[in-house]
């Protein structure tokens, strides 16, 4: 089986950000929060407002679904934009390329967006170039602590797609 | 003596128009050099007072961490904007205008910011804060462009977040900042990323975040007692740098900076006089699935595109050199601007070094007490060995290894490494930290001090990795109320500038008997309301590197509540709105009122008794506003008709 194999960027994460400030989530904490975990590509974005938030809202197209409700794409919103002109900012959040190939952990508001867990946590990029390919998890320079608050360094995750398949499924079937 | 936090006092002194340096939301208004920037900032002209009103949702968290409370949140969120409000350098001001009704159609036009409790932010994300402005481009020649509203957004879901932990306040403070129009700094800063941060409840803005405020919205004093350098980074091409960060650092104190232009040049302003070096570093990259490096927005052109950095290189000190001993120095006088300070750079394909954070053990001089590991750790003068733990990218090779040439040295001589004691340090995550002994020097003075990590191909400076503090941090042993009313706080590490707070509220003080005790009188709270008991030191320091919290329940009683006449405010007019309470206890000078509007001006409140008061306010012409929207806070207190109250 191929080794989960850390990162050299190992700190990246710890680092003292708080444009967004983050807590950190293990693949298991991801899993289990996520409403949608999808493999997609993006197609193209749209703004939409809740609140008082103006959000970039990516449309995907959805090869692959590990978790969630089957459907062929999938909208990803990701907060600031540009909406009733007025630009809105929020340093951190992470842009998705059209035509950029992405795994996403997606979570469901309660307005009836699917945003990312974590920000960036939750965004894996892929690379299908590789044998099987493979998919690696988004770095961030936000800082990131655990449930007590304290900062924590992590290592991005970094495996073939075909074993983060096999963890989602392993972490749903334990849930079950 | 002062018992306010005198934030700014080294910075007593302005420049007559808006500066650059520091790094703001960047418009430029020209393709090509010179380049006119203008940043986005409040216009005080449009707001009362030169003053920014801040309003807090009537829809707090839905949980709360055990003994947290919405009160308690609100009093953080108003201390975090105290912090910025407290900057006598900087002519903005910020007001607690209350709650505010997330779902009402019409809040005004007036600038503001919004605080928000969202359930909207997802699992892992704790908070996000920014500006919004006219999206269209900048037309003709304006010298800023104006925040229509800023938005600062919480997690809805509290339970593992309390609300007295430094986190808590440390981001609430580097929030608000992003709301006001800063951005990221590379300086260990409250506003910094990619590097550690030394901002703490007792020490929450560096010299870079005063400098960037006081330069966003100066006052008419701070340009004569402060100076500015000035110069460009090239490449060894003769190119020149778009955003390299360059500061200006003291071996004794707290570094500031600017980024560079496009066309390499940078100005660094409101530093504060005193000798120093200089030294130019590249941006973090951007990493998948971020947009930019450092998670800055980058400056913009005339058309909104942005103007990324254009290449990574090492990290150099003035004239060209990684030995900061044979940096050249510069002697910066107030009101001044020293030019030419031209810093060459070589093209580096990528930063192998980067993103250090330091990390220690606060010293407490009681080993009966386990310490808790604090970033940027205060260093105990006189003691015999410490241990500095770091983490950051490049410090470990693929195997877990000491990366090769790496190298930890003091900027200045405050501090001596123990040469051979470099390991990787095990706990709590194996394979992320590396550790190394120091010793302070006899000679060293207190306060903020750097490092230099010297590396294969690079070098980094970490600026305020350590903080070397006369005494062990403040702790309190118990409390003792007096018939009087007053608070005796026993403990430790006490003197005469040590602040108490009751959350986010500090308590007035009554006396310092000069060793371990500090009489205070209580702020304001409901009957019942649990408040955790802080005492902060002027060195950095404060209870919350202990682990113990001290706690105080107030007595019990029945709930304030309070009715309120007129039934609305005047429109286009004047109104005296009478307020009687039950249960409340309105001070003069302590009691504020809002109504959730920036629009609606408080010009005056009479309190006539702890339960009665009257409040002065003007509404603006065509609104129709019911008093029922009220907010009146004393202290703890927070009593608005919104919430049921």
């Amino acid at each position: 089986m191929r080794r989960y194999f850390a990162l050299f960027s190992i700190v990246a994460l710890c680092v003292a950000a708080r444009a967004a400030t983050l807590q950190y989530l293990t693949l298991d904490q991801m899993t289990s929060a996520a409403t949608a975990i999808v493999r997609g590509t993006v197609l193209g974005s749209h703004t939409a407002v809740r609140g008082p938030v103006i959000y970039t809202v990516y449309t995907m197209r959805v090869s692959e679904r590990l978790k969630g409700r089957p459907a062929t794409t999938i909208d990803i919103a990701i907060p600031g934009g540009v909406a009733d002109g007025v630009r809105q900012t929020f340093a951190g959040a992470p842009e998705l390329a059209t035509g950029g190939e992405y795994l996403i952990f997606a979570w469901r508001t309660q307005s009836g967006l699917n945003v990312i867990i974590g920000l960036s946590q939750g965004l894996f990029s892929v690379d299908s170039a590789a044998a099987g390919s493979e998919v690696m998890q988004t770095s961030t320079q936000e800082r990131i602590v655990n449930s007590s608050g304290r900062d924590v360094a992590i290592t991005p995750v970094h495996m073939a797609m075909a074993q983060m398949r096999a963890q989602i499924q392993r972490i749903a079937e334990v849930r079950q | 003596m002062s018992r306010r936090l005198a934030i700014g006092a080294a910075l007593a002194a302005t420049l007559t128009t808006p500066g650059w340096g520091y790094y703001y939301y960047v418009h430029l208004t020209s393709a090509t050099p010179p380049y006119s920037p203008i940043v986005e900032k409040f216009d005080l002209t449009a707001l009362p007072n030169k003053t920014v009103s801040f309003f807090v949702s009537t829809q707090g968290p839905s949980a709360l961490a055990a003994g947290d409370s919405y009160e308690a949140v609100v009093s953080e969120v108003r201390a975090a904007a105290d912090v910025w409000s407290q900057v006598s350098t900087s002519d903005l001001r910020l007001r607690y205008g209350g709650l505010f009704n997330p779902t009402a159609t019409d809040q005004g036009a007036t600038p503001s910011i919004d605080v928000e409790f969202s359930d909207d932010v997802p699992p892992g994300l704790l908070a996000l804060g920014g500006p919004s402005i006219t999206a269209a481009p900048p037309k003709g020649n304006p010298t800023f462009v104006p925040i229509t509203h800023s938005t600062l957004l919480l997690w809805r879901d509290m339970s593992k977040i309390p609300s007295w932990q430094e986190l808590f306040f440390t981001t609430l403070v580097h929030e608000f900042g992003h709301t006001l129009g800063l951005q990221h700094t590379t300086t260990s800063s409250v506003m910094s990323t990619a590097v550690t941060s030394g901002a703490s409840r007792a020490h929450p803005l560096a010299a870079d975040d005063i400098a960037g405020i006081s330069l966003l919205y100066p006052t008419d004093g701070f340009a004569p007692t402060t100076g500015s350098i000035s110069g460009k980074v090239t490449f060894n091409d003769g190119s020149p740098v778009n955003l390299a960060s360059v500061v200006a650092i003291s071996r004794t104190g707290e570094p500031v900076s600017a980024m560079t232009l496009p066309d390499g040049t940078y100005e660094i302003d409101g530093i504060p006089p005193g000798f120093y070096i200089v030294y130019a570093t590249a941006l973090p990259a951007p990493l998948k699935g971020e947009a930019t490096n450092l998670n800055i927005r980058y400056p913009v052109d005339v058309n909104g595109n942005p103007i990324p950095p254009n290449g990574f290189f090492e990290t150099e000190f003035y004239p060209g050199t990684w030995n900061w001993t044979a940096a050249g120095g510069v002697t910066v006088r107030a009101g001044h601007l020293d030019t030419g300070l031209n810093i060459p750079v070589q093209h580096r394909p990528a930063l192998t070094l980067n993103s250090v954070r330091s990390y220690g053990f606060v010293p407490t001089g009681n080993a009966a007490i386990t310490p808790i590991a604090v970033p940027s750790p205060p260093a105990l003068f006189g003691t015999a060995k410490q241990t500095l733990v770091l983490a950051g990218a490049g410090l470990l090779d693929a195997n877990n290894n000491i990366a090769p040439a790496i190298f930890i040295q003091s900027l200045g001589t405050s501090l001596q490494f123990v040469a051979g004691s470099l390991r990787p340090y095990p706990a709590p995550n194996p394979n992320q930290y590396l550790a190394v002994d120091y010793t302070v020097n006899p000679t060293a003075t207190l306060g903020w001090k750097h490092l230099v990590i010297d590396s294969v191909d690079n070098i980094y400076v970490l600026p305020e990795a350590l903080n070397i503090v006369s005494a062990p941090p403040p702790s309190i042993t118990g409390i003792a109320v007096q018939k009087d009313g007053t608070m005796a706080i026993t403990g430790n590490g006490f003197n005469e500038d040590t602040q108490i707070f009751f959350d986010g509220i500090e308590a007035a003080f009554v006396s310092f008997d000069g060793g371990h005790t500090i009489t205070v009188e209580p702020p304001a709270a409901r009957p019942g309301y649990l408040a955790r008991i802080l005492a902060l030191n002027s060195d950095g320091q404060s209870s919350l590197f202990l682990p113990s919290l001290t706690t105080y329940t107030y007595p019990a009683g029945g709930a304030p509540s309070i009715s309120v006449a007129p039934a609305s405010l005047t429109a286009g007019a004047d109104t005296l709105v009478d307020v009687v309470g039950t249960n409340t206890t309105f001070t003069d000078g302590a009691t504020t009122v809002g109504f959730g509007r920036a629009d609606v001006v408080v010009k005056s409140i009479t309190v006539l008794s702890p339960t009665h008061l009257t409040v002065t306010a003007s509404a603006p012409a065509g609104t129709n506003i019911a008093t029922s929207a009220i907010t009146v806070t004393t202290d703890l207190n927070v009593i608005s008709p919104a919430r049921g109250q």
